[in-house]
């Protein structure tokens, strides 16, 4: 036997610390994540990039479309239209903009049908000079912009035809005696000059992309090595051997916490590196190619790239105790898995806070884990260096770590968690053969599928808002309510109690809409309220609410901007998320949350309060009454005394004129929020009537 | 030595609908292992035995009660990271690095049990002799036969010249070799005046090796005493029968509380 006082606790955490460092680079899964994915990773990039960008720049460089010019029934008149020049102008692949437009000689009653069989990709029609357009010629450019070689032959002729307008003008200008045409065709001369320094610029483009790159890779690294060495245990049966021997919690914990994060500061170092080999390679190439394109001084990113890492040390520390916190849950690596996937979402979605442009780093950002060493390198990038933000930056990760390993030694200490039997809580990542089905989804779930619809609300829902309007935003509500109902069919639950889908009673009814009416009077003064604070919130949203509805009728509008939210986003929020919480959490906690996740959801500081509240009267209405029908109706209203704002301004301002305020007096507030008070008291009372939920 | 005092433990499940079941797995025992001496604890599953190793162990900690040990100096120990220090302890459940060979991982054991390297060296060359380890000392412990591992396995538990032995069930699903080398080990360690606690469901084994015997059942201690005074008080002539006698009893007299 052996006397402990020869045995000081640093030589025990330095024990602990080798056993682990050597059983994790025994492990083939942590040395392929930590060194070859980073090895191959950007190379793979980088070369499937430049493959990509010069596929792309052949394939438009040899693409040529084929065109028509249709004018006989064309004249010069007044302002001499030239078909000739016009032709040669378009036929010419040598000027500076160098496409490659064929004529084709065809008929002109032809060309249409030419465009339909795809003979032509696009053509133009000169009509005779008319007097309702002061004796010009009409210029029609005709294509099909179902396809994309006849939208790109229109791009090239109108660019071709701006050409032509200035050339006509000038030979306009100059035939009536004018000196210097070009002082009256552009009076004013702009030009762009940039003084960012080419180091400021690659600067700034990595400063975007490094932050997601590094956190990911960090987080896989750190990921690998902490499942190995926590959930590993168990799985491999050797925790309880650990268990035996004469070591404390938290030296154990210390040690297996520095070889974890040791891994991920490697993978990390490993990732910054290659990256940086690929990117002096790729300079190198571009250098060779053409001389003056860009000049880059390599040197100016050493300090910048060193404060790097050192942000990366720091980091690896906090997301390696995070991570390890999260797998000691898990009693294998598949359920290790499982548990860190929501982790793993909420990481990287908060990494890509560099892409939002004009985000102002603040004192309050810098305490965000993530989010402020995403931040700080993107900054750091720009040769911003800030080193009071830095500080805190690097003190909030390293207080974070420590917080959560305090956490971890406290979960060590739990017999349950040692020896328990544990349950896996992410149904959606098992087999559908194994799942019994029934009842209400898992938090997890829940968390997951919400993750998923933001998502999906932020990266597809943008893309089609913006392409195809009000369209785009019924596609929107469908992807809201599809998450939920794949995960419900996935998972086997139970329909009719998931989505709390009951028919309530009559007089729910009116206890419901009297609620809402309440609540409308009490958001309206919260949202004056904070529209007055921050007035550019308010307007993005208008703006993008007339953008979208760009001419749409009132009947389209309010059956995409208020039945299908009904429908859908009460499926997600009310239905899927709010059974699961209300499961699980006390009700008072599972209704705040409730509205907080459908504040978040609608992507705006302002919104997140009115929303917010609202959220959490719909959720109290779901919890008293279990019937989606009655949140769904208080939604449709809500939304639709909007849309009959925006399209009949006048009758609502009569019925309504309180709406229409820019502001509110503070009697006037007052009164609205006492009558919106009775109003939802009243509502909420009703709704107890009739006898309790079971 | 190992001493056990009013040993108690309380397991609290939160089951559905938040109600709260504790349920007793080992309650109020009181047990003595002596220098030299081979004790058994048996009783049928779920009888507590594990828990009730585990907290002797240390690897648990109990809801009331105290553990002792006295190491080869005679000096009583209390405190955690001390009994553990005195202590081989072997389950079912102790597996070992697969990752490492057995001369890896005995080094880096002795590194965590405060061994100085030459000590740890000397002492791995030792129970590589004792336990015929020397074929495959230096293969990693993936590698190994059944056989094999659980040679390291003891050896392990060896490294420290440990006071006191607990071996939880350690020739359970083991060839008649396998647990031939465990219960020779036993028996040489109880010649050397260690203390050994073993629990089994064999009762062949544990009749001709164990010095006294503690029958546990229902988290209670239901007889002690030697195979033979055991097989005395019952009028049975082999343990079998005797652990049987005395379950059925036990549950006659709890069954009529109820």
């Amino acid at each position: 036997m052996r006397n402990l006082a020869g045995t000081t606790k640093m030589t025990k955490i330095k024990a602990i610390y080798k056993k682990e460092m050597l059983d994790l680079l025994r492990d083939k899964k942590t040395l392929i994540m930590m060194v070859v994915v980073p090895l191959l990773l950007y190379p793979l990039i980088m070369m499937g990039s430049m493959l990509f960008g010069s596929a792309i720049a052949s394939s438009m460089q040899s693409d040529e479309y084929h065109i028509a010019v249709v004018d006989d029934a064309a004249d010069s008149g007044i302002n001499g239209y030239d078909g000739a020049a016009l032709r040669k102008l378009l036929a010419d692949t040598e000027d500076e903009l160098e496409y490659h437009l064929i004529i084709e000689d065809i008929p002109s009653g032809e060309c249409a049908r030419a465009l339909g069989a795809e003979t032509i990709d696009a053509y133009i029609e000169v009509a005779a000079p008319d007097a309702a357009d002061d004796g010009r010629n009409v210029l029609t450019i005709y294509y099909l912009s179902s396809k994309s070689a006849s939208e790109t032959a229109a791009d090239m002729i109108a660019d071709k035809l701006e050409i032509y307008k200035k050339q006509t003008s000038r030979q306009i200008l100059t035939a009536l005696g004018v000196e210097n045409p070009e002082v009256l065709l552009e009076p004013v001369a702009v030009a762009f000059d940039d003084q960012s320094a080419n180091e400021e610029r690659v600067g700034r483009l990595l400063g975007m992309m490094l932050p997601m790159l590094m956190v990911t890779s960090i987080l896989m690294g750190a990921f690998y090595a902490a499942v190995d060495a926590t959930a590993g245990e168990k799985e491999r049966g050797t925790l309880e051997t650990l268990l035996t021997l004469p070591v404390g919690n938290d030296e154990l914990i210390t040690g297996k916490f520095f070889a974890v994060s040791t891994v991920a500061v490697a993978s990390a170092v490993l990732n910054l590196v290659s990256m940086l080999l690929m990117s002096i390679y790729f300079y190198a190439v571009i250098q060779t190619e053409d001389a003056q394109k860009l000049h880059i001084n390599l040197t100016d990113f050493i300090p910048a790239l060193l404060i790097v890492l050192l942000c990366t040390v720091a980091f690896a520390l906090f997301i390696s105790a995070v991570t390890m916190c999260v797998t000691t849950f898990a009693r294998s690596f598949k359920e290790a898995n499982n548990y860190a996937t929501p982790l793993m979402l909420v990481v990287m979605f908060a990494s890509f806070v560099t892409f939002v442009p004009n985000i102002e780093f603040t004192g309050l950002l810098a305490a965000v884990p993530v989010v402020n060493i995403s931040l700080l390198i993107s900054s750091i990038l720009v040769f911003e260096y800030d080193f009071s933000v830095i500080m805190i930056v690097l003190a909030t990760n390293i207080v974070y770590a420590a917080i959560a390993i305090l956490l971890l030694i406290r979960l060590y200490d739990s017999e349950e968690m040692m020896f328990g039997e544990g349950d896996t809580s992410i149904q959606i990542f098992t087999s559908r053969k194994e799942i019994k089905g029934g009842g209400v989804p898992t938090m997890s779930d829940a968390v997951l599928v919400v993750a998923t619809a933001l998502l999906l609300l932020l990266y597809v829902g943008s893309v089609v808002q913006a392409k195809f309007m009000l369209w785009g935003l019924f596609i929107t509500q469908l992807l809201i309510i599809g998450v939920p109902l794949l995960a419900v069919w996935y998972t086997k639950r139970d329909v009719r109690e998931t989505f709390s889908l009951r028919l309530p009673k009559p007089v729910w009814v009116l206890g419901a809409v009297l609620a809402e009416t309440g609540c409308y009077m009490l958001v309206l003064v919260v949202s004056l309220v904070l529209g007055s604070l921050f007035p550019q919130d308010i307007q993005t949203v208008n703006e993008t609410m007339d953008h979208i509805l760009g001419g749409a009728g009132f009947v389209p509008a309010l059956l995409v901007i208020a039945l299908a939210p009904a429908v859908c986003e009460e499926a997600l929020f009310r239905g899927y998320f709010f059974s699961a919480a209300g499961k699980r959490l006390r009700p008072a906690a599972a209704i705040l949350i409730g509205g907080a996740v459908f504040g978040i959801y609608h992507l705006s500081f302002v919104k997140f309060f009115t929303t917010g509240i609202l959220g959490i009267l719909f959720c109290y209405v779901v919890y008293r009454t279990k019937s989606i029908l009655l949140t769904s109706l208080m939604h449709f209203l809500n939304n639709a005394v909007s849309v009959a704002a925006i399209f009949y301004p006048e009758r609502m301002q009569r019925l309504l004129p309180v709406l229409f305020q820019e502001s509110l007096g503070a009697g006037e507030s007052l009164v609205l929020v006492i009558a919106g008070m009775v109003c939802m008291a009243a509502g909420l009372l009703l709704l107890q009537a009739g006898g309790r939920r079971q | 030595m190992i001493q056990a005092k009013n040993l108690t433990k309380t397991f609290t499940r939160t089951e559905k609908k938040k109600k709260r079941v504790s349920f007793r797995a080992v309650d109020d025992i009181s047990i003595e292992a002596r220098d030299g001496e081979i004790l058994g604890v048996l009783g049928p599953n779920g009888a507590g035995k594990t828990t009730l190793l585990r907290m002797l162990g240390k690897l648990m900690r109990p809801t009331g009660g105290t553990v002792t040990i006295t190491d080869a100096a005679g000096r009583e120990l209390t405190q955690e990271v001390e009994i553990k220090q005195n202590i081989g302890y072997l389950s079912g459940n102790t597996k070992l690095y697969k990752r490492f060979s057995a001369r890896e991982m005995l080094s880096m054991l002795g590194e965590i049990y405060g061994m100085t390297r030459q000590e740890t060296e000397e002492r791995i060359a030792r129970i590589i002799d004792i336990l015929d380890l020397g074929a495959f000392v230096d293969n990693r412990i993936e590698r190994l036969s059944t056989g094999q591992t659980q040679r390291v396995s003891i050896a392990r538990c060896l490294l420290h010249s440990p006071q006191v032995y607990i071996f939880d069930e350690p020739t359970l699903g083991l060839d008649i070799i396998s647990s031939r080398s465990i219960i020779d080990f036993m028996k040489q360690e109880k010649e050397n005046g260690k203390t050994v606690l073993y629990s089994t469901h064999y009762m062949e084994e544990a009749e001709f090796l164990c010095d006294r015997i503690v029958m546990i059942y229902r988290g209670r201690v239901v007889a002690k005493g030697s195979p033979d005074e055991l097989k005395e008080q019952t009028r049975t002539t082999n343990l079998r029968e005797t652990f049987l006698k005395l379950i059925e009893d036990e549950a006659d007299i709890q069954g009529g509380k109820l």
